[in-house]
């Protein structure tokens, strides 16, 4: 039975391959999951390209490790995670793990200047074809929560370690598959249109929230009108809003809403947990498989970066506050003092693959913002001009001018694509605002690079 | 005009006209614009909020209007009306004033046991709201606001006049956003002196109201004369007014909603949301397709803290959305 075929409540078993993808900067991403590859260089380069840059290939190398995942959403938790894999892997967005696909093939560079890219006669050049995260999905994916009481620290580019709680992936990492980074949590993706099927396994009450993709009531993930995580009979079987206690485990099921850039989060005291670190993005692909578009007939795009933004206040953090596990008076006014991309601060930004954004000249990058924090956050990108082409999940009604800055209040998510410049880098800034929208609270400073 | 026409009378002490279900169908059309009057005084009092026993606020009080917690006024009327805002300042010591961002200024202020009369013309439907100026930020502050609307003569079911079909709805709620720091309140009722910028509010408010009363007549009773109450395939229109003096990113669970207008002009771009943001000074105006989402669906601001009462979740500004 494939996967595409297996409906909930049948046992689906899923391999996650873990990949380690190096690049020619040796920066080196973990990759979960996707199918989607790093391809060759095949596509034609603008002329004063091949003058600047040798040919930097990406390397692609071979699978060193494979987590198998079962899931099953009728047996018990000890059943979910021991059963043996009898089927296929999952990995059907893209190529087939292996397979290279030179991306200039189906989604060629846009030539910068005046020239345009050769009709054949062209030298292949290089290019740095779209660059996969570790993600979940496409049609299923299990979470658990990282919540421990004494709590797990993250260190903070000032060297302070702050209590974060946090989803991750089963057996794996946060946000890229990362074991340092404890948020945000691992991007979910699925397929327009497709079942898909979200486990929580939680030991603490927690819920996830599928933030934009218009869930039914049952899966909406809020306690008083969906229920806690702790869930152990078919979900059809429970009242909404029935608690039935804490710890265990909760399947969220659903079809994968159209194409675009959603978010998860915690929705039990959800000013605390959230704030604490319990978000990630979700990613729906077209159903055409076009890994390189935004939705189906949509712009498409050579390389891909999520941003992430969210801040911490040390103080929720401080005082014994998230022992107590609720809010309160310690939670009645948010400050916060660490300003964010994808749960990296100051100058960790600047080294952080996932956010500062590198490619060729010419080449279209998307960039999918999405505010995990409270503080409405103003986008710049170093004085690039950029296409705002969709907001939560939808495309725009009508095409927008470009822009040079960008604000993204907490809860929304924004798709915006540019062109690489011919040369050279920019700080990008992003700048939080009070929630009042008047003041710069701290700043997030990234880089975009053309190599 | 008969304003009461346009509201439904109050069920009991926490029930406001806006979170009640059926709103439009108790709007009739009017063929011509008409002179409408409000008597309105400005009140000093001690309202109680969960977590502290009560603050001092002030309110732009219509005796007419049914008591809806902090808010306790609300202006409606036709598009072309003449509209006459008889104001009287009942407060100790502050002068105010009556604005209407969009509509209406002034700068006449009205001293403590005045009153004053301010006229002008509803001359574009959308929604509004109107507030003291004459303190800054401080009226806002301490609760100086309500909701204006203006509706099409042409069709009391759409969002502005010789309305595209997409944007005219089935039913109508209007929901004004205010917040409060009871640390100015609190210096307000000592006598001290304030300090705006450090104004960040422990307290938050739908229509006046903090959950659960926006949902609760009673614990674990949902009163569907409070929650946004909508039917199948309705389009149900939203009207998002900002009364405070921070941003409502207003999020909506189980759909999204089109945002039609801002500040009554029509939104060309970014129009699909299932987050939307409302600014300082801002009216959204959004009409949800309620298509076949049957359910009980939150819809709250996304800067969490508001969906608190003095630090507590779930408080604040929370609502719900009921499809049946």
């Amino acid at each position: 039975m494939s996967i595409k075929s297996n409906r909930f409540f049948q046992k689906t078993v899923s391999k996650i391959f873990v990949k380690k993808i190096e690049t020619d900067l040796n920066k080196r991403i973990f990759l979960l999951g996707l199918g989607t590859m790093l391809g060759g260089c095949s596509a034609p380069q603008p002329p004063q390209k091949e003058e600047k840059k040798p040919v930097k290939p990406v390397k692609y190398l071979p699978p060193n490790e494979e987590i198998e995942i079962t899931t099953d959403g009728q047996q018990s938790i000890d059943c979910a995670m021991c059963s043996p894999g009898v089927n296929p892997p999952i990995g059907g967005i893209g190529a087939p793990p292996g397979q290279t696909t030179p991306p200039g093939g189906i989604n060629p560079p846009v030539s910068p200047g005046t020239d345009t890219p050769g009709s054949g006669a062209q030298p292949a050049l290089p290019t740095l074809s779209i660059q996969t995260f570790s993600t979940l999905g496409p049609s299923s994916a299990v979470i658990q929560t990282s919540d421990m009481m004494g709590g797990l620290t993250q260190t903070m580019s000032n060297g302070a370690p702050l209590l974060v709680w946090g989803f991750t992936a089963l057996n794996g990492g946060a946000f890229n598959g990362d074991t340092t980074r404890l948020c945000p949590g691992p991007v979910i993706e699925m397929i327009e249109g497709q079942p898909m099927m979200v486990e929580l396994l939680s030991s603490h009450p927690h819920t996830i929230h599928l933030h934009g993709l218009d869930v039914n009531q049952a899966n909406d993930g809020v306690p008083s009108t969906s229920g806690y995580v702790a869930r152990v009979t078919l979900p059809a079987l429970t009242p909404p809003g029935v608690n039935l206690g804490i710890g265990g485990m909760f399947t969220y099921e659903f079809t994968a809403p159209q194409a675009g850039t959603y978010l998860y989060h915690c929705h039990v005291d959800t000013v605390l947990h959230m704030e604490m670190g319990m978000s990630g993005t979700i990613i729906v692909r077209p159903p055409d498989s076009s890994r390189n578009r935004l939705y189906t007939n949509g712009p498409s795009f050579d390389r891909e970066y999520i941003w992430q933004l969210h801040t911490f206040d040390s103080s929720w953090r401080s005082g014994g506050m998230p022992m107590s596990y609720v809010s309160g008076p310690s939670t009645t006014r948010y400050s916060p003092d660490y300003f964010m991309i994808n749960g990296r601060d100051g100058t960790d930004i600047l080294v952080d693959a996932t956010s500062a954004i590198e490619a060729y000249a010419g080449q279209r990058v998307l960039i999918r913002l999405v505010n995990l924090g409270y503080m409405p956050a103003m986008v710049g990108l170093g004085g690039i001009p950029f296409e705002v082409v969709a907001s939560d999940g939808r495309p725009l009604k009508t095409a927008m001018p470009p822009v040079n800055e960008w604000l993204i209040a907490p809860g929304e998510r924004y798709d915006v694509l540019f062109t690489m410049p011919l040369a050279g880098q920019v700080s990008t800034s992003v700048n939080y605002l009070d929630i009042s929208g008047q003041n710069i609270l701290g700043s997030a400073i990234s880089t975009i690079t053309t190599l | 005009m008969d304003r009461r026409d346009f509201l439904k009378a109050g069920l009991g002490g926490f029930t406001s006209y806006f979170l009640t279900a059926g709103l439009s169908l108790s709007i009739p059309n009017r063929a011509e614009a008409a002179i409408v009057e409000y008597n309105i005084s400005a009140e000093e009092s001690l309202k109680p909020v969960q977590g502290l026993t009560e603050i001092l606020t002030w309110q732009y009080v219509d005796a007419l209007a049914p008591t809806l917690g902090n808010l306790q006024s609300h202006i409606t009327v036709f598009e072309g009306d003449t509209v006459i805002v008889n104001l009287t300042n009942n407060l100790p010591t502050h002068s105010i004033d009556f604005n209407v961002p969009g509509l209406f200024s002034s700068t006449l202020a009205v001293a403590p046991g005045q009153t004053q009369t301010y006229e002008f013309i509803a001359t574009q439907a959308g929604s509004y709201g109107f507030y003291d100026t004459a303190n800054a930020g401080l009226g806002r502050a301490m609760g100086l606001a309500g909701p204006l609307v203006v509706l099409p003569l042409d069709n009391a079911n759409a969002l502005y006049t010789a309305a595209l079909p997409e944007h005219q709805f089935d039913r109508q709620y209007v929901l004004m956003f205010q917040e409060m720091d009871s640390r100015i309140n609190n210096a307000i009722a000592a006598g001290l002196p304030v300090d705006m910028n450090s104004f960040q509010p422990d307290f938050f408010f739908v229509n006046g109201l903090m959950y659960p009363d926006t949902v609760y007549s009673a614990p674990d009773v949902i009163d569907d004369n409070k929650v946004i109450l909508m039917a199948a395939n309705e389009n149900v229109a939203l009207r998002f007014i900002n009364g405070g003096l921070i941003y409502y990113p207003m999020h909506f669970h189980g759909y999204h909603t089109n945002v039609v207008l801002r500040n009554r002009s029509l939104e060309q771009f970014v129009v699909e949301k299932d987050t939307v943001l409302v600014k300082v000074d801002e009216c959204v105006d959004t009409i949800l397709p309620v298509g076949s989402q049957l359910g009980l669906y939150p819809l709250h601001t996304h800067y969490v803290p508001g969906v608190t009462t003095n630090g507590s979740y779930a408080g604040g500004g929370l609502l719900m959305m009921k499809a049946v």
